[in-house]
């Protein structure tokens, strides 16, 4: 059966809450939608062209940048992504983290007018792209070109965000006799690496050395 | 404006990924599109839509670019609401009359005042009555873009309607937002350059999309060194020292005279030399004094080319211009989204600004140039770069890249399509 490789654009939305000090922060971050965590979260993992920042996250930089709070961006900056396989786990983390650091500190610095932090949440318009393959060696050849976006969408949006697809793709391995590959694909979670491209690479490296165990 | 303009011809500059992914968002595109705005040429918004129109053409989407028409008091009147939503109160007497009235003042004048704003209110309905009753509505997606014809939503008959505005409305005069706000609260949903440009107050759904430059545009086409030495020696300015460069109008939030100062701080170290060039707005009254003002600080200095541009400079000439530099300025003190920082960045120079408005969005400190706060931090980084040609090189490397990512016409056009096709579907994930 053929696989259509699909891929996801993203299109930027206010959600109308912004916060100027780490308790309004606090509060926003427990309400707000799951999508505004994703984008603030994860977003930077696409912005590869860019040398790498000082923090990896929006959350982390505006902490350290805007209420010069060091230590709590670098705890923020250092999340280990691996434990959190749903976006409410991550969120809860979030709010652990930051209440916690709450309980030790005076944190009373506040934001300046055009120094808020917005809530940004992502819309996901996802399509179908022109590659097709009818088995692994061609789904390994295009994993290798498709663009970043498409193993992006695979690979953390559509497993967090929803949209089915990592889903479609299980399945189609399943099917294709390759139960242990889809074990090692899915232990990706966590997306531990600077930038798309290595994970691509991780991917590919996966599934060259499980076609080399089972020549 | 019937021509069509390819996607392919850009991927040279940003590949053929995002170009395939133009062609697939638009074929989902429900139907025809339309834009409107107060003016096919001069400024951004009609720079944006002329390179804009013929790309979504060219995607086959039906589209249409219709302007607005109105006499000498409407568009004098959305010219003062332009100023006082972009914070510039000192600009809109008229619409604040009113509210400086005391009790002690005669009732007379009182009346007057208020006649006078509620005349113009109904100038400005009026024209956009007009407006709806002489155009075709009858679209499946409208773009309305800024405040100028905003009110025609009141005439709206079917399809999706979308404000995109383009200036920062975050601290606006409050009587001017809330009768603007009266219409914008109908349509279906907004577009902000950035959060900073947005409005908390606003109830329906806010998009984010940030301006762009067009690559293939004369102001950023790739010249010749001798088609930048023509423009040079046109205005008599060498090439045998580095350049520093600003082009910006002759207005006092540009902070030209603290550009000069640092320029001369750097020059008492390193021979180099400093252009300014710009225009002046037909509608600020105080662009000629701000001009003569900089041309007193520059006290006849032969490396200071102050360059007022009448009749107003070619895009080639400005291009020739920051083609030509080693570094460019954009030390605003207060600024809106101050694309033109993208246009140095997409020419490879390093651009060092005052950390306001979208600049900040551009320059990432560091990265892609520098953000300064002060005169002396100016000088200190434009030294740095001219000392450090290397340092200088990978800057502009950077901000090159950083512009291909974010801020060039074909992103700017897939972030369209995406809010059209948002619009459809209120849950977040879109399968087309």
């Amino acid at each position: 059966m053929d696989f259509i490789f699909h891929k996801a654009r993203y299109q930027f939305e206010l959600t109308g809450k912004k916060a100027r000090d780490l308790h309004e922060f606090l509060a926003v971050i427990k309400e707000v939608n799951e999508s505004s965590i994703f984008n603030h979260i994860y977003h930077a993992l696409l912005d590869y062209h860019l040398l790498p920042l000082e923090y990896p996250n929006d959350f982390a930089y505006w902490i350290a940048d805007v209420l010069h709070e060091p230590v709590l961006a670098e705890r923020l900056a250092n999340l280990d992504l691996r434990e959190f396989h749903d976006l409410e786990m991550l969120r809860n983390r979030l709010i652990n983290i930051i209440e916690d650091y709450l309980a030790m500190h005076d944190v009373t610095s506040r934001a300046g007018i055009g120094q808020e932090f917005h809530f940004v949440r992502c819309i996901s318009v996802v399509f179908p792209t022109r590659y097709a393959v009818t088995n692994m060696n061609e789904a390994l050849d295009i994993l290798k070109e498709i663009d970043l976006d498409s193993i992006f969408y695979y690979f953390v949006a559509s497993r967090l965000l929803g949209g089915g697809h990592y889903r479609l793709l299980s399945q189609w391995i399943l099917e294709n006799d390759s139960h242990e590959l889809m074990e090692k694909l899915d232990n990706l979670y966590p997306y531990g690496f600077a930038n798309m491209n290595d994970m691509r690479n991780e991917i590919i490296r996966i599934i060259e050395r499980y076609f080399w165990e089972h020549l | 404006m019937n021509e069509k303009r390819s996607i392919w011809e850009y991927e040279d500059i940003v590949g053929r990924g995002l170009l395939e992914d133009l062609e697939s968002l638009a074929e989902h595109i429900p139907g025809s599109v339309q834009h409107i705005n107060a003016t096919y040429t001069g400024g951004g918004v009609a720079e944006i839509l002329s390179s804009m129109i013929p790309l979504f053409k060219g995607l086959g989407i039906e589209t249409d670019w219709n302007v607005i028409r109105g006499d000498d008091d409407f568009f004098s009147i959305t010219k003062s609401f332009h100023n006082v939503l972009h914070g510039r109160v000192e600009d809109a007497v008229d619409i604040h009359a009113y509210k400086h009235v005391s009790v002690l003042d005669d009732l007379e004048r009182q009346i007057n005042e208020l006649n006078q704003r509620k005349d113009m209110l109904e100038t400005y309905l009026r024209w956009n009555k007009i407006n709806s009753e002489e155009m075709d509505l009858d679209y499946d997606v409208t773009f309305v873009h800024d405040p100028q014809p905003a009110a025609l939503i009141d005439a709206k008959q079917k399809g999706n309607w979308i404000w995109r505005c383009h200036i920062d409305v975050s601290n606006p005069d409050a009587l001017v937002w809330n009768f603007l706000k009266e219409s914008v609260s109908k349509y279906d949903a907004s577009v902000f350059s950035t959060p900073l440009f947005s409005r908390p107050d606003l109830r329906i759904r806010q998009f984010l999309v940030p301006p762009s430059i067009d690559p293939l545009s004369d102001k950023n086409i790739e010249l010749s060194q001798s088609e930048i030495g023509s423009v040079l020696d046109k205005y008599e300015i060498t090439q045998d020292k580095p350049i520093i460069t600003q082009i910006s109008r002759f207005d006092r939030l540009k902070d030209l005279p603290g550009v000069i100062d640092a320029y001369k701080l750097v020059k008492k170290r390193i021979d180099c030399q400093l252009i300014l060039a710009g225009g002046v707005a037909a509608d600020d009254p105080e662009g000629m004094g701000v001009y003569h003002e900089v041309m007193k600080k520059a006290d006849g200095e032969a490396d200071i080319h102050v360059l007022l541009g009448s009749p107003p400079f070619t895009d080639i000439e400005i291009n020739a211009f920051q083609r030509a530099s080693t570094v460019i300025m954009q030390k605003s003190l207060k600024e809106g989204f101050g694309l033109v920082v993208s246009e140095g960045l997409w020419k490879g120079k390093p651009v060092i600004g005052g950390a306001t408005g979208g600049i900040p969005l551009q320059i990432i400190n560091g990265v892609t140039g520098y953000l300064v706060h002060s005169v002396e931090g100016a000088a200190f980084k434009i030294a740095n770069l001219l000392k450090d040609p290397e340092l200088a090189r990978k800057l502009g490397e950077n901000g090159r890249e950083h512009v291909r990512n974010n801020f060039l016409i074909t992103r700017h056009l897939k972030d369209y399509l995406l809010v059209m096709l948002s619009l459809e579907d209120p849950s977040g994930i879109i399968r087309l």
